[in-house]
């Protein structure tokens, strides 16, 4: 079981949009929902998640604070541009 | 739910100079009319600078600025189509800027209770049918019934 965390600055809208999509993509492609966790959050709630999630999608962008885990960019899954190949790097991160 | 998207809250062809000038118009018309608090606009300028909401989608640019629940009453969603681009900063990449010529400005109370519904209005963006019908849409009431049929309202 790996857990993954999508923040953003309000931890609601964007966030867990960009949570169901990702868990969507995710199954397509051939991982079982009991493989994984994911979870939407505030931005500042990261710091405790930091310890427990495996994989960091981000939602904030450049400039915000960094953390000791394996991050990817979420808004190619809020616009739809670049989602399938961002979805290949998680992939390749999530199957190590 | 009917009342998260109201009609009276959609703008065709608005002119504002800058991003600050249009959420004065939106947000303080929302703050005026009671459905935010008076700290809905200055919440939003400061959430916007700090979390930028430019979004790059296939067909058109668009932003959707928002703030937290503690400076709403109702839950709101207005839309504007701009008659001049705004600059934007874009969502996750602070550095680049968007010429945004559609804004969602979204006032939400408790989101959870609208999860499904904001899900299909972001869902939109990805959606190159819907952006086209969004694009395509000149008046306010166009606009409206593209969302309120995308989003299954």
């Amino acid at each position: 079981m790996k857990t993954i965390v999508v923040a953003c600055g309000g931890g609601v809208a964007t966030s867990q949009t960009c949570a169901v999509k990702l868990a969507d993509l995710l199954e397509k492609n051939g991982i079982s929902p009991s493989e994984f966790r994911i979870e939407a959050i505030n931005i500042n709630s990261m710091p405790q998640y930091e310890k427990v999630a495996d994989i960091y999608v981000s939602i904030c962008g450049e400039g915000e604070k960094e953390f000791d885990l394996p991050t990817f960019n979420g808004v190619p899954f809020i616009t739809g541009m670049g989602a399938e190949e961002e979805l290949q790097k998680i992939l390749e991160e999530f199957r190590k | 739910m009917e009342t998260l998207l109201r009609k009276d809250y959609i703008y065709d062809h608005l002119r504002a100079k800058s991003r600050d000038m249009l959420f004065e118009i939106m947000g303080g018309r929302l703050e005026k009319e009671g459905i935010t608090k008076n700290s809905y606009v200055a919440a939003l300028k400061e959430r916007e600078e700090k979390y930028p909401t430019g979004l790059h989608t296939d067909g058109l640019l668009i932003a959707m600025p928002h703030t937290d629940s503690a400076h709403v009453n109702e839950a709101c969603i207005s839309i504007a189509r701009l008659e001049n681009p705004i600059p934007f900063h874009e969502m996750g990449n602070k550095k680049n800027t968007l010429d945004v010529e559609m804004v969602f400005m979204l006032a939400l109370k408790d989101p959870e209770a609208h999860l499904k519904i904001l899900q299909k209005i972001i869902g939109m963006f990805s959606d190159r049918e819907v952006l086209k019908k969004l694009r395509e849409a000149e008046t306010a009431e166009k606009i409206y019934q593209v969302v309120y049929e995308a989003a299954d309202l």
